[in-house]
């Protein structure tokens, strides 16, 4: 076989196998809502707020705050997916780091951020639960896994996901509590669900697997052209 | 009982009410009270029945914000003197006539590294930025022993040394969740006053009740403007 013909196999190969490995492609959605709810302010709808909230005020003691999210899926609805997380860029923590056992549940019924207070609230569905400890400080993003719960509720609203984020204590006894950023924030982006669709729903080539391929058709094509030459010089 | 912040801010509103006869900014006029000796300290255990009956005279159904006020039993103000042992109390012949809620603060973080990126220096600003701010959810005085000329001037003292003993600790700014940006009762919206101002939207209440603002005070300009409302002189 000559040096050029191994040449050829061997890039394309190469990008066989790195066509084989890639990643599934990943799309970021933002949250079209994101608020929270408090319990000693149970008329009151913070829609317009900067932040969410979740977690428990230990003095007074009654206060119990949930976030409420809500992303769009319209388009890709038929979409296999690999995985969901979610992400929220952390604004505020009541300690550091907090150890807060957090639950994040899927919403029975959709809402209005500029409407939803304590009182109106959707019920969240008994399962599936997607279980963490918030530890993440200020400045950074904290990132939970909620494939099965995107799955989950894809079933019941193909177009959406609907989530809700609590302590999963809510009676403690010690004030743990963070918020971090809704859209409404100075940065306009908020809580966001990056989803890694399956191989069904990724593109056949990406646009930078396309510009390796035209990459490596080049070089082909050089070594054809100088190949020879090189040959003859030696 | 359970007590909610919703409480806590009725005492406040009920303590903003006594502004009502709030002279402008400037006056800055101390006096004596009465023959008594005033003074600042920190809330001690002691305290707990005198904090019971400043929270009791504070708030009742004539200033309730969220329906029937509720009591305040003593157990509350054991806890409270347990869990916010920095709040500042201000003394008549040593008994706690006035207090304001001091949280504990979060221990300050390791310096700052000499080659930190832009990134790097937003997101510890940030997290000092939390450090340094409370939330007040309980303050109040002991209105039903005073007059309302000396309810409004023992408010100013209350505030004014409470924000100057978190000031002490490290605190830059103060937050507080009121039902109102101006009470009827009062002459000036709370963001009238220099050092004030509202940091979110008002939170509209959807049931009939009242809106929530959220406000926060800057401790260094919030302090000179007090400084310049009537006081009562403090050891």
């Amino acid at each position: 076989m000559s040096r050029e013909r191994r040449a050829l196999w061997l890039v394309a190969g190469v990008f066989a196998a790195w066509l084989v490995a890639a990643p599934a492609a990943a799309q970021t959605f933002s949250a079209t809502e994101d608020t929270f709810v408090s319990s000693d302010f149970p008329g009151d709808n913070f829609g317009a707020f900067s932040f969410a909230e979740v977690g428990v005020r230990d003095f007074p003691k009654d206060d119990v705050t949930r976030a409420l999210l809500a992303f769009d899926l319209s388009g890709f609805a038929d979409v296999p997916i690999e995985s969901a997380t979610l992400q929220l860029f952390i604004t505020n923590t009541s300690s550091d780091p907090l150890g807060l056992a957090i639950a994040v549940a899927t919403l029975a019924s959709s809402f209005d951020e500029n409407t939803v207070t304590w009182t109106t609230q959707p019920a969240v569905l008994p399962a599936p639960t997607a279980m963490g400890t918030m530890n993440t400080l200020p400045g950074d993003v904290f990132e939970i896994d909620v494939t099965a719960l995107v799955e989950a509720q894809r079933l019941l609203h193909p177009d959406s996901v609907l989530l809700r984020i609590a302590a999963t204590d809510e009676t403690t006894d010690e004030t743990r509590f963070f918020q971090f950023r809704t859209k409404e924030s100075e940065a306009g982006v908020g809580a966001q669900l990056v989803i890694r669709l399956g191989a069904a729903a990724a593109p056949l080539l990406s646009s930078w697997q396309l510009a390796l391929a035209a990459a490596a058709l080049l070089i082909i094509a050089m070594i054809r052209l100088v190949g020879p030459r090189s040959a003859r010089s030696s | 009982m359970r007590i909610g912040r919703r409480e806590a801010i009725k005492l406040l509103g009920a303590a903003a009410a006594a502004l009502t006869g709030a002279g402008p900014l400037g006056r800055g006029v101390a006096r004596a009270l009465g023959g008594a000796t005033l003074g600042v300290r920190s809330v001690q255990p002691g305290d707990a029945e005198a904090l019971r009956a400043i929270m009791s005279s504070c708030v009742s159904d004539d200033y309730s914000f969220f329906g029937p006020c509720g009591e305040w039993p003593l157990s509350w103000a054991q806890e409270f003197i347990e869990r916010r042992p920095d709040s500042a109390v201000v003394a008549r012949d040593g008994v706690a006539i006035g207090f304001f809620e001091i949280p504990p603060m979060k221990p300050a973080p390791a310096s700052q590294p000499a080659a930190a990126s832009a990134a790097e220096v937003a997101k510890l600003a940030l997290r000092e930025d939390n450090r340094t701010t409370f939330r007040v959810t309980a303050a109040g005085i002991r209105a039903d022993l005073l007059s309302h000329e000396d309810a409004v001037t023992m408010f100013h003292t209350v505030l004014y040394h409470g924000f100057r003993a978190a000031q002490g600790l490290g605190y830059a700014q103060a937050e507080g969740w009121s039902p109102w940006g101006r009470h009827p009762w009062m002459a000036r919206k709370w963001t009238d006053y220099p050092g004030c101002e509202l940091c979110e939207p008002v939170a509209p209440n959807l049931e009939g009740g009242r809106n929530v603002y959220v406000m926060r005070w800057r401790l260094d300009d919030a302090i000179a403007a007090l400084a310049g409302e009537a006081q009562f002189d403090v050891a």
